[in-house]
């Protein structure tokens, strides 16, 4: 659920920000159309406060704090737990580090050195990140407290596109930090979610071996699936385009 | 020789005859799937419909057509060749789309008989009319309610046969994992649309006025034209290989 115009405004009008949408547009660089339409419609997107905030050099979780569906955010720890920074690793990544303490000669450390992890949000992320933090029921409690249909979130995790309400909605029913949903998501950059510089890379190195093979075969287990939905989108696609080409 | 009809004719049978050709010479990977591989039924299609729209062309329209025992039997020959490209494309889009529902409708028993029945009233219309020359497309006598039949008539096959087409291919618009196929199949469904839209607003066309005819006859122009389009780009995709190059290994995150 984005946050209401008119707090938007009042907001806007408490940070001395004037709320026209020219002027925003000229402040944040959203498109001026864009930003008089969610203002008329009566419903900003969060992007557009975070946008605002990182414009006008504010803390991004203290700007959506100011808002109704993110108001709790303080009353939680802001920083990630190791299993949700680790949720974020991408299996590649998680797989180099395997091969790293296999052996030091065929897979010495040094070879990535300069390489950096694979970036996140990336494909199945926000589902590792639910996995991660899910005590049980997760996705049923999501729904009931967001009102929205089990096969919509369903369908949300694996297009890997988890709202920010939604992902409130999961940290709130895991008891987790609710920065680090938003951050997760790619509402939030991790530095301004209270994420350490270099986290997931440090998490790695501290993963004890038996959780990095637990990690990963969870994790394979996913990409299985994927790996066999994509199968079927090719074998579909040159069925097509043998079949009419 | 009105030009407002010659034109467009001759405008779809470049882009006709261009992309069947295209699609049947290409020896390196396409001569023998063309015409006898899974896609012939589209090769076919599309002679037949290039075949159709050469006999409008005047300088092949009147010379046939004066050796024929009736006036203006070439323009039945043209329609008929129109009526078996788009039965063609009716049932070979129907399996390719994996619509039962649309292969029953077109290509079985009740799209025999429509197409039986369709065939039979164009060549009733033709010989009900009262034309004492010969006329590309009948267009001189456009205003005798038999020339009204017989183009109603056509539309009304095409409509029959895209109709439960257009679904399927609008769906493959959303889904289909390659974008061609997304760009094509929606160049499809646009095309069965409009010939959708031109069937259901053919009233308006019969009592409107003459000289709009030519407007209406764009609409299926650039109907049949978005549908050949879409088409060639599925070609296209399969002469470029684009399912390898676009789709990839699924385990890459480039």
């Amino acid at each position: 659920m984005p946050v209401s115009a008119s707090e938007f405004k009042s907001w806007l009008d408490a940070q001395s920000i004037s709320t026209s949408p020219a002027a925003l547009s000229a402040l944040t660089g959203l498109h001026r159309g864009t930003l008089g339409n969610q203002l008329r419609r009566g419903n900003v997107a969060e992007s557009t406060v975070v946008a605002v905030a990182r414009a006008s050099e504010m803390n991004v979780l203290e700007a959506l704090a100011a808002f109704d569906p993110y108001r709790d955010m303080y009353t939680r720890p802001i920083e990630p737990t190791p299993a949700e920074v680790l949720s974020q690793v991408h299996h590649a990544d998680l797989m180099a580090e395997l091969q790293f303490r296999t052996s030091k000669k065929h897979y010495p450390r040094d070879l990535r050195k300069h390489i950096p992890l694979i970036d996140f949000p990336h494909e199945g992320s926000n589902r590792a990140w639910i996995d991660a933090i899910d005590p049980g029921e997760l996705r049923h409690r999501m729904a009931e407290e967001t009102g929205m249909a089990l096969t919509y979130i369903f369908t949300q995790l694996t297009e890997n596109k988890l709202t920010p309400p939604l992902a409130v909605a999961a940290s709130r029913a895991a008891g987790t930090s609710f920065a680090s949903g938003l951050v997760v998501i790619g509402l939030v950059l991790p530095a301004e979610g209270g994420w350490q510089p270099r986290a997931r890379e440090d998490e790695l190195l501290e993963i004890s071996d038996d959780a990095l093979v637990e990690l990963i075969s969870g994790r394979i287990n996913l990409l299985q699936r994927r790996v066999k939905q994509r199968k079927e989108a090719r074998e579909y696609a040159e069925k097509m385009t043998e079949l009419l080409g | 020789m009105n030009p407002l009809s010659v034109v467009p004719v001759t405008l779809m049978l470049i882009l006709l005859g261009s992309l069947t050709f295209k699609r049947i010479n290409t020896p390196a990977t396409g001569y023998q799937h063309a015409l006898r591989g899974k896609a012939s039924s589209i090769a076919l299609s599309g002679i037949f419909l290039t075949i159709g729209y050469l006999l409008l062309l005047p300088p092949v329209y009147y010379p046939l057509d004066s050796m024929m025992p009736i006036h203006n039997a070439t323009d039945l020959i043209s329609k008929y060749c129109a009526l078996v490209a788009v039965a063609f494309l009716g049932g070979h889009l129907s399996l390719a789309y994996g619509s039962s529902f649309a292969r029953r409708w077109t290509v079985g028993a009740p799209g025999a008989a429509v197409l039986g029945l369709v065939s039979a009233g164009l060549l009733w219309t033709v010989l009900a009319t009262d034309a004492p020359y010969s006329s590309p497309q009948m267009l001189d006598f456009a205003t005798q309610p038999s020339v009204r039949i017989n183009i109603w008539l056509v539309l009304f096959y095409v409509a029959y046969v895209v109709f439960p087409l257009v679904r399927p291919a609008y769906l493959d618009s959303r889904n289909n994992p390659l974008r061609t196929g997304r760009t094509a199949s929606g160049m499809i469904a646009a095309g069965f649309t409009l010939s959708l839209l031109r069937a259901g607003a053919y009233p308006i066309e019969w009592f409107g006025a003459g000289d709009v005819v030519y407007l209406y006859m764009l609409v299926s122009y650039a109907s049949t034209a978005l549908v050949v389009v879409g088409l060639a780009l599925f070609a296209y995709a399969r002469r470029k290989r684009k399912v390898e190059a676009d789709l990839g290994s699924a385990l890459s995150l480039d």
